[in-house]
Parts: C-alpha cells; structure tokens; sequence
C-alpha cells in the first residue's frame, strides 16, 4: 500500500505539503491560481498552463486578523479562514484567485481579497442558482469571461484542443475518484471515511496530472484486495459543505461507526459528474458546473428536481447506510435554511439523522463525540 | 387568524383618528394618509385572502406592478415583517426555530415563514424568489412556496449590474411570467398585462420622483425631518393595489410638506451640529434615532440597499437610457433587480455609501453589523476604510439584531454616540 | 481651583486632582458594587490625602463604565477622549493609545492637532482584556501581581489556541497537567491577550508614538510582548491605570479656565 500510504501522508501534514509542492512549481516557472469555490471550471486554469489550487485555510483557532476586518460570528467560517489565512500570509505564493458568489459569504471572499490586492490577478464569478438552458447559457459567458482575463494577464492562449485535454484529464481525475468511491460500496470497503476524505483533497493542492498518475497507482493497490482495518457496525453518510479537515471524519470513525460516503463540496459533490467531451467546451464546461455536477444547498432546486437531496437519498441507499451525519458550518445559512428540507425528507424516508453544526477548525471534541455516540448507539 | 395583523390596522387606525382629533401643525400632516395606505394595504390583503384572490409573494418590487398588472395582489414578505411583525419577533422567531428555520439568521426573512405558518399573514397563490437581495430573501420565497405548496418560479441575478446581466433577468422574467400563468389559474398571461403594466410604471415613476425629491431636500443643512421620521421615508413596495390614486396623493403631500419646512429652515433635530448616515438599519427596538436627537445628531439618510437609486447616486429602474435606450416594461421591472446595492460587489456597496455621505454631507457613518445580514456584516470595512480615505470621516459600528432585542446593550450604543459627538467637538 | 477628574472602572475607581496644570493627587480603589459610592469614596481618598475640601473642587469630570450612574460630577466624558487627553498631557507626542481595561480594550489614534483621528473598542469579549488574565492567574492559583514576572522567564511559551476565556482556561489547566511549566503556560496566556490587542491595533493603524495604558499595563510581560508583537517603542506611564482619570482632570480644568465667572 506505498502509493496509498504516500497519498495520505501528503494529505496528513496538509500545510506542509502545500507550501513544498507550492514551492516546487513555483522553482519550475508555474504560476498558482488559488481556487475559492468548487464550481470553478479549473480545466480553463490548467488549460492556461496554471495551477489551481483550492483555498482552504490553515485552521487557525484564533482568527484575529480577519475579524478586524469582518466579524467572525454570524459570518460563514470557511471565508473566515481563508481569509485569515490571506492575511497571515499564507497564500503569498499565488498569482491570482478566482472564486463565484457561492453565497453572500463567498462573494466578500472575493471583495476583500480584491480591496488587499493579496494576489495580483483577482477575478469574481456569477455563479447561477438555477440549472435551466438560461443558467447554462450565463455560465458559459462568465467562464468565456474567464477565459479572456487569464489570457490578457497571463499573456497565454488557450486554446480549444488545450482545453479539452484538461478536460479529459479532469474527466480520468473523476473517473478514477468515482471507481474509488464505487469501492465504498462494499460490505467490508477497502478505504476508511477519513481516508478518503484525504485523497478526495489531494486534489486541492496536488498538480492533476501527478495526482492522477497516484490514483491509477492506488486504485491498482485497492484492487489486490486492501480491506480497511475498521471494522465498523454502522455505516454512516455525512452530508455537509466546505468541509476539508479529516478529523471529523475520524472522529465519527472513532465513535463506532465507518463513513462509507461523504456527500460535501469538498469531495464527492467536487469530482462527480464527467465533462461531456463533444461539440463547444466552454458550453461543455458550463453544463457540467451548472446542471450535471450534484447541487448544493446553495442552489434553488436542491430540495426537489432531482437535485441534491435526492442524490443524498440515493447514495444513502446505494451505499447501504445506516444513517445520515449533517456536518453544518456555524453560520452558513445556505445549510441551515434548507435544514427543514432536509429534516422533512429523512422523516418520510425513515432515515435517521443527526444535524451537527461545526467550526471549520476542528473543535469541541467532546461535545461532538457524545453526540456522535449516543446517535449511532441509537442506530 | 391574522391577529397580529387586526391589531396593526387598529393602531393606524388609532394614529389616524388622533390627527384628525387634533393635528400637530409641527408634525407631518401626510402622516394621516400614511397611515390610511398603511390601514388599507393590510385590511386589502386580508379581503383578497377571504375572498379566494390571487395573492403572489416576492422580496423584489416586481410584484408591485408586475403581479398586480397580471390580476393578483402583491405582499412583499420582508418590508412586511419589518412594518408589521418587530413587536413580535421573539414568539414569530420561536415558531420559526420550531419549523426548523436557525435561529441565528435573518429575522425579516424566517418572521414571514413563522406568520404564515402561524396564519398571521394571508399565504401566497405562488411566489417569485430571487436573488437580488441577499441570499436569506433569495430562499424566503421559496421556502414559503414549499411549506404551502404553490407554484414558485427563481430568477437568478447576478451582482454585476450591467447590461448583459439586465437581458439575462429579462429573459428569465419572460419564462416566469409564462410559467406562472400556466401553473396559476386565473393569472392573465403577460402579453394581455404588459399594456397595464406600462400605466403602472408610469404612475409609480411619478410618486417615485416626488420621494427623490424628499431625499434632495434631506441632504439640505439642517435637515427638515426630525430622525424617526428619516428612518421611515417610505418606499413603493408596499402600496394598496386599489389604492393608488391615494397614493399618489400622500407621495405629493409628502414632498410638499418636506419642502415647505426646509423652506422656513424648520430643524428637524433642534440644534443640529453633526450629521450622520445610518448603514443598513437601526435596531427597532432601541433608542438609538431619540439619543442621537438629544445629542443634537441628525440622521440624515438609512443607507439600506434600495437608497442609492432612490436618492440617484446609482440609476433607478425609472431612469430612462440607463444603458443609452429606451427599456420595454418587461425590461424596466428586470431593472428593478439592478437597483439593490447590497446585492451587488462590495466596491459598489462602498462607492455608494461614500456618495450618499457626500451628498447628505455627513460627518460619520454610524453602521450596524446586523447580525444574520450577510451581504452588509461582511462588508461593512470595505465601506469604513473607503469613507475615511476619501471624506476623511469615521463608521462607528455596532452590532445586533435587527428585531430581537436579547443581546442588545443600550449602554454600549451609547457610548458610541457620545464618543462620536465628542469627536467631532 | 481645583479640578477633578474621576474614571468609575468595572473594578477599580480612579482619581486625579489637578490645580494650575499639576497633579496634586491620584489615588487607585477597588469597587464595590455602587457606583455612586465607588465615586463618592475616590473622591474623598484623593482630597483627604492633600488635605482639601469639596469647596476647593472647582469642576468634576466623572468618566469609565460606571460614569451614568454617579449622581455628581460637572460633566460626563467618555473613556477615549478621557484616555486619549490623559495620554497627551504625560507626552504630547503620542499619536497612539493602547489602553488595556479590566474588561475591555480600546486602541484611539491621534491627529497631529491632538484630536481622536480613529479608534477601536473590544468590549465585547474577555479575551483580550485583564478580565482573562484573572481568570488564567485564578486558574492557576498564581497571584495576579505575579504572573507578568513568571510569564518573562519563559523560554518556550505555549500555544493557548482558545480564544473564549472559559475553553482557554481549560485549555491552560491541561497543559499544566501535562506538565508544562507555569511560566511557560503563563506567556502563552499572554501572548494570547496581546494578540488579540495588536490585531485591533492594526486595524486602527499604529503610528508613534505609542502608549500603553490602563491597569493591564503595569504587567511587564504585556509590555514585553507587546513591543514585540507590533514592532514599535511603547511608552509606559508612570501610573498607568490613572490616566484615564488624569485626562477627565485636564477636561475639568479646560472647564474651569472657561467658565463664566458668576
């Protein structure tokens, strides 16, 4: 399992790794573009000949410098932490960063990030909340916007036959992720819910074509018969946003129970869903971000529709799960206003659920471990 | 059913009935008739819900003339809660959590949910959700559709108020209007509504005009309006379908008074010395706008996200050759959508603060971090730091909810005021 | 005359005289529970000390967290004009004021002509304030007048990564368990207030001249790290908790030089 160990080594000491991967890319003349919402076509970056690279905060427990500028209550915790993390320094290797209005949050991102100028290329993103032929249409002109701005600052070109052969190592990158995750299925699966957490990020920060070189690696290791050395009674799906740090998977791990799925905007609902490789690729782009892709809470039609409450039913059944862990960032409205959708379908589909509201850092230990216990005890 | 409602319709009621009793000459005369819109608006609703009428819900304008030039009546859930529910946020609030709803969030957009819930409010036959505003008024809609089961339509906009984002409304608008007269029996279809629609838009333009006209007055030293009577200019969302002729009449009287006291110089706040901008709202349950008075502050202007167009620091839906051509009425109800600037980039939410300052003239912003607001509470040092640098003066911001008054600490807000007013001595 | 300058604390009262631009008097008592009182009390104490009576106080300013409820004094200043005027008379040159309160922590920035350009107030949280330095030397059963001096002898301080007062006491009591030393636990506990202080600061924007004041800052470990933390000289009063109420006495005095006579 060298390839595996390898991966989530990386992913263990994530800051460190980011820093000497940033650093070794940056030694070789690339440019880093950090990436502040999982709806960036990040195919149109690398087509570019840039590194995406997916903001996550260092996790700081004390966010002073960010709340001087915005208050640290009442505001989603995520943009805290980049935030945070922008101030301190951390991200003084990027050249640009791109990011959408996710929500009203995600678009401040964008604002403050612009008015400290912490990175010389700064570019803002309508992102449509519907997934209709209108929303589609808007999408494509704001990733054909995109397009333009990269290619005036970075003085690049990009071209159609570049950008579909990001695309088609973006597609390998999500097929080879979906195989993975089509392993969790099994009666005994042969990751952990932390591990594959990890790997699902491994892509924030690992180049894609390095990354996906590692995956075919690991995926032929899985296949020679790894079982996860958890044995868990209970099998858990959690559900929730941008949510990166492993811990708190470990932690429901660690209370009796195994996360056989994950349905968050950090992973499954990153990598799910192929770009259609025919005829525009910015049309191919767009509906892949805007009507393929699973939607989140943040978009209208994420209750009904067959939008992402009814995928979270499906995998909660596909995966044979025992119960659902909504793992809600204090704060971020787009979560707790579709709490009652939420709540309102497990009870007519009987499942049990339990609703956490998290910090971003990992925190409160043992309040969320009694909790966590007394809900699969209760299983 | 509709308690909450009755006992705001006896209220104006009483107003009423003590203007006419005995009118304060130093008082707004135009109040009478404010407070008979405000009677008339709510007792039409009840009448509309009792009499199985079309009643459709948005939190952007369109409703006014769009909703209503298609045959049905037009509540903005939000503005309502705001004039209506305050008193009882706490226990619709509580309702709220119970239906799920956080409580840590936006009051004006769960209050609406809970009255429903509670048959405080009449429900809607469907409603339009959009996201104009933020992203709380965004889903208040649609979850009101959801718990009541009616048809809904969302129209997505984006922040960047430009020409290719009004097509982008428009093209929307145009599939609502379509959706909605299929799913809502009895809603006319556009094409049989859009030469209503126009008279509409004319009609409001001109009260619209004569509010522009109050707010040119109110950047006049001293200001005219004592600070409880600023923070409730009036806006266009909220007017009695059948009621517009009265309207039109009270928006005239209006203007006519604010003009005659700056005429005779009449203070509005006796001794005015220092002028301030109050960001987004102020508490409703404070003291804050008769502490100000007693230190001889003005507030001149409630910088809200409707206001910049209103006073014309940032074009209204009834400016013409806003992009250098005439709008078709489909056209000018999608710029509507643009007139919001807190739903749009913090760098416009900060520019028109700054110009609104200019304007008004004012010596401070005082801004309240609105816990749950999140369009403002994050933005609100974009707009510090760019009114420092520019007019050189200072934002004293202060946190709470806009209706719960459990954390509010008078003493606090006080203080703010008073190292504000010693500032500036 | 005499002027008065009283500053009623959340824990402590404060008083200066001040007669023909000197200071003839100050004097620090703790508080009870009336502020009227508390007033009443540090008033006395300052005039029994020089031996004047009431009639000799020409003009009273009353200023701090307990300033409504006193029931006599001339006029009413807030803290920060308070603060900010006691900080130009010891030097003129201050442009910037740290004032680190029992519970509550003011930064003001001062133009060139002396006024308030700017300032910034945390009183939302104890965190940041002596209130959490109470708590942690509580916690600790260490004397407050002795942490400062065993937080300095630190040679590796630890992270104290809570920022509510009461999980940050937690957290100071299981490093203690696990065996980390006093000083080092203290200096964590520290350099987590001054943190806190230096980033509304920045927010503020430091320019020099530079003074710490309030009761806070007679903590030698506090003025250590905080030079270190925000990279500037700090000036340290002499009395540091009273200036404050020196201020209110230099406003009383301005008074009196322009009041009418009857």
């Amino acid at each position: 399992m060298n390839q595996l160990r390898k991966l989530l080594s990386l992913s263990a000491d994530e800051k460190k790794s980011r820093v000497q991967i940033a650093k070794q890319c940056k030694d070789q003349g690339r440019k880093i573009i950090g990436v502040g919402c999982s709806h960036v076509p990040e195919e149109l970056i690398h087509a570019a000949g840039l590194i995406p690279w997916r903001l996550t905060g260092v996790k700081r427990s004390n966010l002073t410098k960010v709340a001087e500028y915005r208050p640290i209550t009442w505001t989603e915790p995520y943009v805290n932490h980049v935030l945070e993390s922008a101030f301190c320094g951390d991200y003084d290797y990027l050249d640009g960063m791109v990011c959408t209005n996710w929500n009203d949050d995600r678009r401040q991102l964008y604002d403050i990030w612009n008015r400290m100028k912490f990175t010389p290329f700064v570019h803002f993103m309508h992102l449509p909340r519907n997934a209709n032929k209108l929303a589609v249409d808007e999408y494509m002109r704001q990733i054909n916007i995109l397009k333009n701005e990269i290619e005036k600052y970075f003085k690049v070109t990009i071209t159609d036959s570049a950008l579909w052969e990001s695309i088609n190592l973006y597609n390998k990158w999500r097929e080879l992720m979906m195989e993975i995750y089509g392993m969790r299925t099994q009666e005994v699966p042969v990751l952990s819910g932390e591990e594959a957490m990890r790997i699902s990020t491994a892509s924030f920060f690992m180049p894609m074509n390095e990354l996906v070189k590692e995956l075919e690696l690991i995926i032929a290791e899985l296949k020679n018969g790894r079982k996860s050395t958890s044995s868990r009674e209970k099998r858990i799906i959690v559900t929730g946003d941008f949510i990166d740090d492993p811990k708190f998977i470990n932690l429901i791990e660690k209370s009796g129970a195994l996360v056989v799925m994950d349905d968050l905007e950090t992973t499954s609902r990153n990598f799910w869903g192929e770009v259609e490789v025919n005829g525009d690729p910015i049309y191919a782009l767009a509906h892949r971000y805007i009507v393929k892709r699973v939607p989140g809470p943040r978009a209208f039609f994420w209750g009904h529709n067959g939008g992402g409450l009814d995928q979270l039913i499906k995998w909660y059944r596909e995966y044979k799960c025992d119960g659902i862990i909504e793992l809600a960032l204090r704060d971020s409205f787009a979560r707790l206003f579709v709490r009652p959708q939420l709540t309102k379908r497990l009870a007519l589909e009987n499942i049990p659920g339990l609703n956490l509201d998290i910090e971003y850092n990992y925190d409160r230990e043992e309040q969320l471990r009694t909790r966590i216990e007394a809900f699969i005890e209760s299983l | 059913m509709f308690e909450i409602y009755k006992k705001h319709i006896a209220k104006m009621e009483s107003r009423i009935s003590k203007i006419e009793a005995s009118p304060d000459p130093t008082k707004l005369l135009s109040n009478k008739l404010r407070y008979e819109l405000e009677r008339d608006k709510m007792l039409e609703e009840i009448h509309a819900f009792e009499g199985g009428q079309l009643i459709g819900h948005s939190v952007c304008g369109i409703g006014a003339r769009l909703f209503v030039a298609m045959g049905a009546h037009y509540i903005h859930p939000s503005i309502t809660a705001d004039s209506v529910f305050s008193p009882y946020a706490r226990q619709l609030l509580d309702i709220g959590v119970k239906l799920g709803f956080p409580e840590r969030g936006c009051e004006r957009t769960i209050l609406p949910i809970a009255a429903i819930a509670d048959k405080q409010m009449p429900p809607p036959s469907f409603t339009v959700a959009t996201t104009d505003s933020c992203d709380w008024m965004a889903h208040e809609c649609e979850a009101i559709a959801r718990m009541v089961g009616c048809p809904s339509y969302t129209i997505d906009t984006s922040p960047i108020h430009d020409e290719k984002g009004l097509n982008y409304i428009t093209d929307q608008m145009y599939e609502m209007v379509d959706y909605l007269h299929k799913k809502v029996p009895g809603l006319r279809s556009f094409a049989d509504s859009e030469e209503d629609l126009a008279v509409l838009q004319e009609r409001y333009g001109k009260m619209f005009g004569h509010i522009r006209e109050v707010y040119k007055f109110m950047m006049h030293v001293p200001s005219p309006l004592p600070n409880g009577e600023t923070f409730r200019i009036p806006w266009l969302d909220r007017l009695p379908k059948n009621g517009l002729d009265k309207s039109e009449t009270y928006f005239r009287m209006f203007r006519d008074e604010v003009g005659e006291r700056v005429v005779k110089k009449i203070e509005g706040v006796p001794g005015e010395r220092l002028r301030i901008m109050l960001a987004v709202s102020g508490p409703f349950y404070s003291d804050l706008l008769k502490y100000l008075e007693k230190r001889q502050i003005a507030m001149v202007v409630v910088y809200n996200g409707l206001v910049p167009s209103y006073v014309g620091v940032a074009p209204s839906m009834f400016d013409k050759n806003v992009f250098g051509r005439k709008l078709s009425p489909m056209e000018v109800e999608a710029r509507r959508q643009q007139d919001i600037s807190w739903g749009s980039m913090g760098e416009i939410w900060a520019e028109h603060g700054v110009r609104l300052c200019q304007a008004f003239q004012c010596d401070a912003i005082l801004y309240l971090l609105q816990s749950g607001c999140t369009p403002t509470l994050g933005t609100w040092k974009l707009l510090a730091e760019k009114a420092e640098k520019e007019l050189g003066i200072p934002t004293l911001a202060y946190d709470g909810r806009m209706m719960i008054s459990d954390e509010y600490d008078e003493k606090k807000l006080h203080d703010l005021v008073d190292i504000f007013f010693e500032m500036k001595s | 005359m005499i002027a008065a300058g009283i500053d009623i604390g959340s824990s402590t009262a404060k008083s200066v005289l001040i007669e023909n631009g000197n200071v003839i008097a100050a004097a620090v008592l703790p508080i009870a529970l009336d502020f009227t009182e508390a007033a009443e009390k540090i008033l006395n104490h300052s005039m029994e000390s020089i031996g004047v009576t009431k009639a000799q106080i020409g003009f009273t300013v009353v200023t701090g967290y307990g300033r409504r409820s006193a029931t006599f004094g001339d006029k009413i200043v807030t803290e920060i004009l308070c603060g900010a005027t006691g900080a130009k008379y010891v030097s003129s040159r201050i442009r910037t004021v740290i004032d680190i309160g029992g519970q509550d922590t003011k930064i003001i920035r001062l133009d060139d002509s002396g006024k308030i350009a700017s300032f910034r107030m945390n009183d939302k949280c104890a965190a940041g304030t002596g209130r959490f330095l109470e708590v942690m030397a509580r916690a600790l059963s260490i004397d407050i007048d002795e942490i400062g001096s065993l937080a300095v002898e630190s040679k590796k301080p630890c992270q104290i990564s809570s920022i509510c007062t009461v999980f940050a006491e937690s957290e100071a009591i299981t490093l203690r368990a696990k065996g980390e030393s006093v000083s080092d636990v203290l200096a964590g506990i520290h350099k987590s207030v001054v943190s806190r202080v230096a980033a509304q600061g920045a927010s503020v924007g430091y320019q020099e001249e530079i003074m710490l004041i309030g009761g806070v800052a007679k903590n030698i470990a506090i003025r250590k790290y905080m030079m270190e933390e925000i990279g500037f000289k700090i000036h340290f009063p002499e009395m540091p908790q009273v200036v404050v109420a020196l201020g209110a006495a230099v406003i009383a005095e301005n008074e009196l030089r322009h009041k009418r006579p009857i």
